[in-house]
């Protein structure tokens, strides 16, 4: 063991050394446990240089003592009873029922616009139960197939009432579109009819391009719900993403998406080379004008085989920052050291995307 | 390594190595994306984080409580905890996002003992009880770790042992062993130093 009998005394009752070494043993009292914690989160670097220095003695202690043990099913069960899963969507009419009997993994994440749109899957097989009835507008196939009558319907097209009832599905998804509740938007005009035609336009596009990645045998996933929401909202923005520094050759690199009002965004690029993560990683930076002193961090990524990728094979990466961004003027890549930094010095910049550049 | 959170990432075991499908859903994002999507209110990727993480952090509250319906009851509040308000409040810079849950369920476990008017159970030095067993290929790690916490000066240790076993604050941790704060302060914390350093050398030099 290292020798370290002759160290100096810490320097004071505040000293950051001895604040994460105390919390790293969780034998910080809550209140100032939790006061550190908030340090950490403002990025107090002495802080997090501090917290640093001794994680891998608090990551082991707690690892070490996490031996696994099964839970009993009843706290699971709980869980999914608090977070409504199963449960019969919101106003959502006579055929919520149905919806939820359709595919019992459909759960309020699911919608699209909160109350309005929704996708559901179809089982495969005959006289498939389509969710059309008292308070549903529209229902149209978003992917597969749906027989109706002696009509096949694919992407795009309507599933009328007076056609009948379907008589077969085949990995067919329907994007249905319910009493429309009063969308958040502030100002505009054009009523609930337009935001909800022009929603499920850009659904119908996403859904598209996940469909083009793999059959709809799961619920829509998170990030196919954010980008749609960015993109159908008419407050968002679309940035070009310049290489800087080392991949300067490599010049435009794809669009950054940013929505002030969701306050998400996401980085869609043709190209980012892999990084090592255990040696470096990507980190993102907002640049807000009513922000005076550093940027906020948007998070720490890696690109590999597995990153996400659309149908056109550029890189998907989500943004939502940790602070609320009042007013974005850049949102900046660079290259940190595994785990990434609280304040970068920018020797790495490797991306850009500045407002008003075209 | 600290995984990213606000991204989705390569932390994927798709055995494929190919691109990630959007199929995989919440399954593929990393631990630390899943908390940002809980903070967001995901139910989906609520239960995939209750999935990946339920059992170890179960395995860490039983460790304190000692009592295994109790133990579930904890694991329980916990998870509602972070479902309700708590995930709001992880944030990188707090680390990795396992060992924020185990962190997390650790200070809820010493929280329900203090509740209940009890103390842990275990002995200051007998470390051996807190990790007597690892995750499965973990097992390096505690063996690591039992030897290079054995392997530090008690007036060390012990105070280390306190805090993380016993959940006493510093301030405890001086009133119990009649010492200076200060002292204690410094003890841990050249402590927590000395096992770091450890933890950085090969397991397989670690001497017996």
């Amino acid at each position: 063991m290292p020798d370290h009998d002759h160290q100096p005394e810490p320097t004071g009752p505040q000293d950051p050394a001895d604040l994460a070494s105390l919390y790293a043993v969780g034998g910080l009292p809550p209140d100032e446990a939790e006061a550190f914690e908030r340090r950490l989160r403002e990025g107090d670097a002495a802080c997090r240089a501090a917290f640093d220095a001794v994680r891998p003695a608090s990551d082991a202690l707690h690892r070490a003592a996490a031996s696994p043990e099964q839970p009993q099913p009843r706290v699971r069960e709980a869980m999914l009873k608090m977070i409504g899963a199963g449960a019969a969507p919101r106003d959502l009419g006579a055929w919520s029922a149905t919806a939820a009997e359709l595919d019992p993994r459909l759960t309020p994440r699911d919608l699209i616009a909160p109350d309005a749109i929704r996708l559901v899957r179809l089982p495969d097989g005959p006289s498939p139960a389509v969710p059309l009835g008292e308070g549903v507008s529209a229902c149209i196939v978003a992917a597969g197939s749906l027989s109706q009558g002696n009509a096949t319907l694919t992407r795009g097209q309507r599933v009328e009432p007076a056609g009948g009832p379907p008589t077969a599905s085949e990995g067919c998804t329907l994007l249905v579109i319910g009493a429309p509740a009063a969308p958040r938007r502030r100002g505009g005009g054009g009523g609930n009819a337009g935001w909800l035609a022009a929603a499920a336009a850009v659904v119908l596009a996403a859904v598209g391009w996940w469909n083009t990645l793999a059959p709809p045998t799961q619920p829509i996933p998170g990030t196919l719900r954010d980008v749609a929401m960015i993109e159908a909202d008419p407050a968002t923005q679309v940035w070009p993403v310049q290489a800087q520094g080392e991949l300067a050759t490599a010049g435009k690199l794809g669009e950054f998406v940013w929505n002030p009002r969701l306050q998400r965004g996401y980085l869609r690029l043709t190209n980012l080379p892999t990084n090592n993560p255990v040696a470096e990683q990507y980190q993102g930076w907002m640049f807000d004008t009513k922000r005076e002193t550093y940027p906020v961090s948007a998070g720490i990524f890696d690109v590999g085989q597995t990153t996400l990728k659309d149908r056109g094979g550029r890189l998907v990466l989500m943004v939502q920052p940790g602070l609320p961004v009042k007013d974005l003027s850049t949102f900046a890549v660079t290259i940190e050291h595994a785990g990434g930094v609280v304040v970068t010095d920018k020797s790495r910049l490797v991306l850009v995307a500045q407002k008003g550049v075209g | 390594m600290a995984a990213p959170s606000q991204f989705p990432t390569a932390h994927n075991d798709d055995p494929s190595g190919g691109a990630a499908t959007l199929d995989a859903g919440v399954r593929s994002l990393s631990d630390e994306r899943l908390l940002t999507l809980v903070a967001a209110k995901d139910s989906d990727a609520f239960m995939e984080l209750y999935d990946r993480f339920a059992h170890r952090m179960l395995g860490l509250i039983v460790k304190f409580v000692r009592d295994r319906d109790a133990a579930n009851d904890v694991l329980q509040d916990v998870m509602s905890e972070i479902w309700d308000r708590a995930a709001n409040k992880y944030d990188p810079a707090l680390g990795r996002a396992e060992g924020w849950l185990l962190r997390l369920s650790r200070s809820r476990s010493i929280d329900y003992l203090r509740r209940t008017r009890r103390t842990a159970s275990l002995d200051a030095a007998s470390e051996g009880d807190v990790f007597a067993a690892g995750l499965p290929g973990d097992d390096g790690l505690v063996v690591h770790l039992r030897r290079g916490l054995s392997q530090l000066p008690d007036d060390e240790r012990v105070p280390i042992m306190l805090a993380y076993a016993q959940g006493l604050s510093r301030d405890q941790i001086a009133e119990h062993l009649s010492m200076p704060v200060g002292t204690i302060k410094t003890r841990i914390r050249r402590g927590v130093q000395r096992l770091t350093e450890w933890l950085g050398t090969p397991t397989s030099g670690a001497p017996e």
